[in-house]
């Protein structure tokens, strides 16, 4: 061996080394970073006016970083703050989203679960076609159900009440959802079900002690999926939730859309932070998540 | 004690059926092996005996109730699978007592009866861990644990060992036998792919084909009287020899008549007197057929030798046909060496070339 090795003397590689920093390489790192900047630029405005005092934000350099950074805005955005003759701030509107947003969540989970399990593993005759049905549920445009929705919920007693939005949520959610549960359910071995049946479990007990203890990465997925979309909604709160309920989402659109008085730029800024703050940080935390959720969705048909 | 009797079976997928007019009579303490090819019914007998799969007709018992429309649950039966098909959320503990604490069983029980199943299989040690801590064969293992709790007389395995490697599914095949032999009085039906496991395994074994089943009977007569071509050509490697050509009545005795050589049939049981007459198949195993330098009476030349160790496989043409022989595994050969070959009368195998059936 080491006389081998001596003979050879060293053994290289031939050609040229594979460089680590090309010219490609930094043209996209270029693109990447301006495009970063680029989305962050008006989160970076939205924060400096929101710290700053009214005399600061007229001047216009909606770059400049606030001279004497206040909190005041911010405090006034959550409670002061004055939506047509009320002037609560965004208190009441957060308060509302968390009443409408936790029972929509839980239930049309729950029930999207129930539909992927029963459409996968207990195939009943055009379980197929109701299904297709349901998918076609997602590409309606919203516009076109309104109208005939709010006649059912005012028929049904339910039209501008809190479980009138809760339901409106839930069976908004159902398609999407369900596609979800039912692409996740069909890619676990059938065997397993068909040993739960010998074991003796009927439906409901294999759905609650074999299934949904393997289905925890859809199902939060599929919280993250309904927490953003539910949070962000503008148009069901505003038509379905009545005065009482009304979302944090709309409640900044009066902040903001009050014609009477000066416009508070600042205040402004810092309640869209505000109502935005819950998507932001469910973005934030579960990002891994959300990316290995929409691939699931959109992977398997 | 339990027997499984199959009555008529008919199941269908959509329009498509897959079994028809299935008859299988299995005595109970009997290990039956299902064999066949993917597609050929088995795994559907099987699970339809289970109860996981609606019969669109016909009738299952076991022991002497009528089970057809019962759940799998009230059937007495117990499964394992392919794939294991543990529960991933649960310890071993947990997987073995999920069917007992479904049925309500005491707890004093659910423990006596997974301390018997662990110490028969030697998975004590086990119990704490979760599925994906498990080897594949301690995975099949605590599967077939699963089965034994329950306290059933018939248990179905659906290719327990297929995901296994070789070495793990020789040995958990001896211990499969073992298991039967100890239980005692258990019924056992077990469908597989592979022919090795089905004739080492099996009291009597059912080759199926096309939803068919085309023989049911002990491994030795399958294998050294295979009811027709199909049986005959599926069990056994390298597969049976089969040489075209028809039988003929010579003076008071038969004779096989081909193109290329006659060979005397004096001594050949025929169980289907002589078939129509026109067309006949002679099948030969490779580990049957003789060289013999001096009274040789068929010529091959060697083609091409696979040395296997214990045995080599040498490919010949004889004539315009390819045959095997299968020989110690100390003889070389070389390609274009002509061999004198006989073929033992009493080891052939006749069939009809129209129907397939045996002669």
């Amino acid at each position: 061996m080491t006389a081998i090795a001596a003979h050879e003397t060293v053994l290289e590689a031939s050609g040229p080394r594979p460089r680590q920093v090309s010219a490609a390489r930094i043209g996209v790192y270029a693109f990447l970073i301006t495009a970063a900047l680029f989305f962050a630029l008006p989160l970076y405005v939205m924060l400096v006016t929101s710290l700053k005092g009214m005399p600061e934000v007229r001047l216009g350099q909606i770059f400049a970083f606030p001279s004497a950074p206040t909190f005041e805005p911010w405090i006034k955005a959550w409670s002061t703050a004055c939506t047509g003759r009320t002037c609560e701030g965004l208190t009441p509107g957060f308060l509302n989203s968390v009443k409408i947003t936790v029972p929509s969540v839980i239930i049309s989970i729950i029930a999207a679960a129930l539909n992927g399990y029963a459409l996968s593993f207990w195939k009943f005759r055009g379980a197929n076609f109701f299904f297709g049905l349901l998918i076609f549920g997602a590409f309606v445009p919203y516009q076109v159900v309104i109208f005939p929705l709010i006649i059912f919920m005012r028929e049904v007693g339910l039209f501008a009440t809190l479980p009138g939005i809760i339901i409106v949520h839930t069976i908004f959610g159902m398609p999407i959802l369900t596609l979800l549960y039912r692409n996740y359910f069909s890619a676990l071995p059938e065997e397993l079900f068909k040993a739960a049946r010998v074991d003796g479990a009927g439906f409901w007990r294999i759905f609650f002690y074999v299934i949904m203890p393997m289905s925890v990465p859809i199902t939060i997925v599929a919280i993250i999926l309904q927490v953003t979309g539910i949070w962000n909604d503008f148009l069901f709160g505003i038509v379905f939730a009545g005065r009482e309920n009304l979302p944090m989402t709309v409640q900044l659109n009066n902040i903001v859309q009050t014609t009477t008085g000066i416009r508070e730029h600042n205040v402004n800024m810092a309640a869209t932070i505000l109502a935005a703050a819950v998507p932001l940080a469910v973005y934030f935390i579960s990002g891994r998540w959300f990316v290995r959720g929409i691939a699931a969705g959109a992977v398997k048909g | 004690m339990a027997s499984v009797s199959v009555k008529n079976l008919e199941v269908s997928f959509g329009s498509l059926k897959v079994l028809r007019e299935l008859n299988i009579d299995i005595r109970s303490g009997e290990f039956v092996v299902l064999l066949g090819p993917s597609g050929c019914g088995k795994s559907t007998l099987l699970n339809s005996i289970a109860g996981l799969l609606d019969a669109s007709a016909g009738q299952i018992w076991i022991g002497d109730r009528n089970v057809t429309w019962e759940e799998p649950k009230d059937r007495g039966i117990g499964m394992v699978f392919q794939s294991y098909a543990l529960y991933p959320r649960m310890t071993v503990e947990g997987n073995l007592s999920f069917g007992l604490r479904m049925a309500g069983v005491p707890k004093p029980e659910i423990a006596r009866r997974i301390n018997a199943a662990a110490e028969l299989l030697h998975i004590e040690n086990l119990m704490k861990r979760r599925p994906s801590e498990l080897s594949g064969g301690q995975r099949q293992r605590v599967a077939i644990g699963r089965a034994l709790v329950r306290d059933v007389n018939v248990f179905l395995f659906d290719e327990p060992l297929s995901n296994l490697d070789a070495a793990l599914r020789t040995e958990l095949r001896v211990e499969l036998k073992r298991l039967h032999r100890e239980l005692g009085n258990s019924t056992m039906i077990y469908v597989t792919h592979d022919q090795v496991e089905a004739l080492t395994l099996a009291d009597r074994m059912a080759v199926m084909h096309r939803g068919l089943i085309q023989q049911f009977d002990t491994p030795r007569t399958i294998y050294h009287h295979p009811a027709n071509t199909f049986v005959a050509g599926f069990v056994g490697s390298p597969r049976m020899n089969f040489l075209k050509g028809r039988v003929e009545q010579r003076a008071n005795s038969f004779a096989f008549v081909s193109d290329q050589f006659v060979q005397p049939l004096a001594q050949y049981n025929f169980v289907n007197a002589t078939g129509s007459g026109d067309g006949a198949e002679l099948g030969i195993r490779p580990e049957h057929i003789r060289i013999d330098p001096d009274q040789g009476t068929h010529e091959a030349t060697v083609e091409l030798v696979e040395p296997m160790g214990a045995e080599t496989v040498v490919w010949c043409r004889l004539k315009k046909q390819t045959i095997g022989l299968r020989l110690e595994g100390d003889q070389s050969f070389e390609t274009q060496q002509t061999l004198r070959l006989t073929f033992p009368e009493q080891r052939l195998n006749m069939f009809d070339s129209n129907t397939g059936d045996r002669l």
